[in-house]
């Protein structure tokens, strides 16, 4: 139950930040480099 | 930018990459720190947590950049038309919409009432009508077939167009009125609609029946007239043939109208899936032409050419017209009709008699580019029947009977007549635009293609172009012809300007200032802007690529030197 919860809290908080990175990345445009 | 600001920058990248190292190191420690204070769960929630963040990571890494989906990014004048032509659109779009007593034909009839908007019940107007694309590729057909100017630039010149495309073009919308009554316990209410029941657009010519229904549900009902029957009359195909023939005044030809009709057609759907500027405009029409010169010739195919032009006199841009015209340089064509195949599109029945006589061998040489092009070359020569003086080639007859040979149409040069065009205007699109150097006068090289220590990153890997210095300011003129495919900021490579023919991409890397637009055509020696060190340098230099068509975002890069040094 305990290892569940864990695992459960850990997707929230990682695909909150994951969305919230991907989105503010989109934004800055960071990455779109290519030398 | 200064070599200060590069320096700047750099320093700023390792400040970034010891912080992020810092990071990750007090990331560890606070891990174990949270593992000794609230056990294993928490440590299991922020692992999860973290490999979710890479996941994301992952995804946006392998998302592909906004401009690669088109190819390209429309420039601002690119949009100003296309802003102009779908306001214009819209205003033709409800010129022609007519109320009439009933079912019928009516088109092209314009009694009655104009209602002045679109009113069919079921939205089928709307669907039917004319979007900006539809104005605006045919008027950009036009423009390409001015070899002299770019018309595209002249904005006086695209508006007065785009209205009178889309006045020519406009669709008719012949409509009834019609009711919907609605019924129920406390009495009924009725709604006045309207139902088209012609349409005469590019997208075809359609008539609508309608026959009356009730609908009950409840203690309700609801009578309106619904769709019975459409019939398809045609396609439109006819309305654009005509529109095109009044679009182009001095098209006179039918092979001519056709042609522009199914390019306009090709045009309209590319443009309508938003395709902004493609290939198309490279098929066919003057533009091809245009951007011909001989950087377009594959440089693994060149020595044949050269060793042909020993061999038999025919001269490299000769053949190198014939083969564009008859495989676009595709080694593996094979024309379906005909089973011609290979680079020079040889026929299968006389390829063992000609590949056996001139040392090759009939199977396994097929496809051989070397065979191709030598054998090709040899039975053109047979055709035209003796030596030409290539300093004049365009008045002998010769060289046109043996054209009309080469392409299949035996003694009718008549009939080959707009094969023997296509030829002649590839080759001497061919012998008229050499490769140019891309910085005049700075002719060293700092830097080859291939794999080298990186000035900037510190790290091992491929230089996908090569390197000429010169000072900042420095003219660069293109090295091919083309189409401009991008001009801007792009990245680490700074202010780039990429040219496309029909074979390559060229590239002009670290640019200070940039000359072109994107969607403009180039001619080897036009100035497109100037050496400077933008993005990733670290000196004022040019870096000029080339890469092949059709490959990845990031390969297909070959040596340009290849391109550079031929004669």
């Amino acid at each position: 139950m305990m290892l569940l919860a864990a695992f459960a809290a850990g997707c929230f908080i990682g695909g909150f930040f994951g969305i919230l990175i991907m989105a503010l990345c989109m934004m800055a445009k960071i990455g779109d480099v290519e030398e | 930018m200064t070599r200060r600001q590069d320096v700047a920058k750099a320093l700023a990248k390792y400040a970034a990459r010891k912080a992020a190292k810092a990071a990750v190191k007090l990331g560890v420690k606070a891990v174990a720190a949270a593992v000794a204070a609230f056990g294993w769960p928490l440590a299991l929630v922020l692992l999860v947590a973290v490999l979710i963040v890479t996941v994301f990571g992952g995804l946006y890494a392998a998302m592909p950049g906004s401009g690669l989906l088109t190819g390209a990014t429309p420039s601002e004048l690119d949009k100003e038309y296309r802003d102009y032509a779908a306001e214009t659109v819209q205003r033709w779009n409800v010129e022609e919409t007519w109320l009439v007593p009933g079912e019928g034909s009516y088109y092209p009839n314009t009694g009655g009432a104009r209602l002045g908007r679109f009113v069919d019940r079921f939205g089928r107007d709307a669907a039917l009508a004319n979007t900006w694309a539809d104005a605006y590729a045919p008027v950009l057909l036009k423009s390409s077939r001015d070899e002299q100017n770019d018309k595209m630039q002249d904005k006086d010149w695209v508006k007065d167009e785009i209205d009178d495309a889309a006045k020519k073009q406009r669709p008719w919308f012949y409509y009834k009125e019609s009711k919907v009554i609605y019924s129920g316990p406390d009495g009924s209410d009725e709604e006045t609609v309207y139902l088209l029941v012609e349409a005469y657009t590019l997208r075809g010519h359609r008539q609508y029946e309608y026959e009356w229904v009730t609908e009950s549900s409840g203690n309700g009902s609801v009578t309106y007239e619904k769709l019975k029957r459409e019939t398809i009359l045609n396609d439109g195909t006819e309305y654009l043939r005509q529109f095109t023939a009044e679009f182009y005044r001095d098209m006179d030809n039918d092979s001519d109208i056709e042609l522009a009709v199914s390019m306009t057609r090709q045009a309209q759907q590319a443009f309508n899936e938003r395709k902004e500027w493609l290939d198309w405009l490279l098929a066919e029409g003057k533009t091809y032409y245009r951007s011909l010169s001989t950087a377009a010739i594959p440089p693994e195919y060149f020595g044949f050419l050269q060793e042909a032009e020993e061999k038999t006199g025919i001269p490299v841009w000769f053949l190198a017209g014939i083969i564009t015209t008859e495989s676009s340089w595709n080694p593996l064509a094979v024309n379906e009709r005909t089973g011609c195949f290979g680079l020079t599109q040889l026929h299968p029945d006389y390829w063992p008699q000609w590949t056996q006589r001139y040392g090759f061998d009939p199977d396994k040489d097929m496809l051989n580019p070397r065979a191709q092009i030598l054998v090709g070359a040899y039975v053109l020569r047979d055709y035209i029947g003796g030596s030409v003086d290539w300093e004049n080639w365009k008045g002998d007859s010769r060289v046109k009977a043996g054209l009309a040979r080469y392409g299949g149409y035996g003694e009718d040069v008549q009939a080959a007549e707009k094969y023997i065009s296509r030829v002649v205007r590839a080759a001497a699109a061919f012998a008229l635009r050499d490769v140019i150097w891309p910085v005049p006068r700075y002719t060293a090289i700092t830097s080859r293609y291939g794999m080298r220590l990186h000035p900037v990153f510190g790290v091992w890997r491929i230089h996908t172009g090569i390197d000429i210095p010169a000072p900042e300011g420095t003219d660069v003129v293109s090295v091919s012809g083309g189409v401009v495919v991008q001009a801007g900021e792009n990245g680490a490579w700074g202010n780039e300007v990429r040219v496309q023919d029909i074979s390559h991409i060229y590239q002009y890397a670290h640019l200070s200032q940039i000359d072109v637009q994107v969607g403009q055509m180039v001619t080897p020696g036009q100035k497109i802007g100037e050496v400077g060190s933008t993005g990733a340098s670290t000196g004022p230099h040019l870096h000029f690529g080339v890469k092949v068509i059709g490959s990845g975002e990031d390969v297909g890069w070959i040596d340009p030197e290849l391109i550079l040094r031929r004669w």
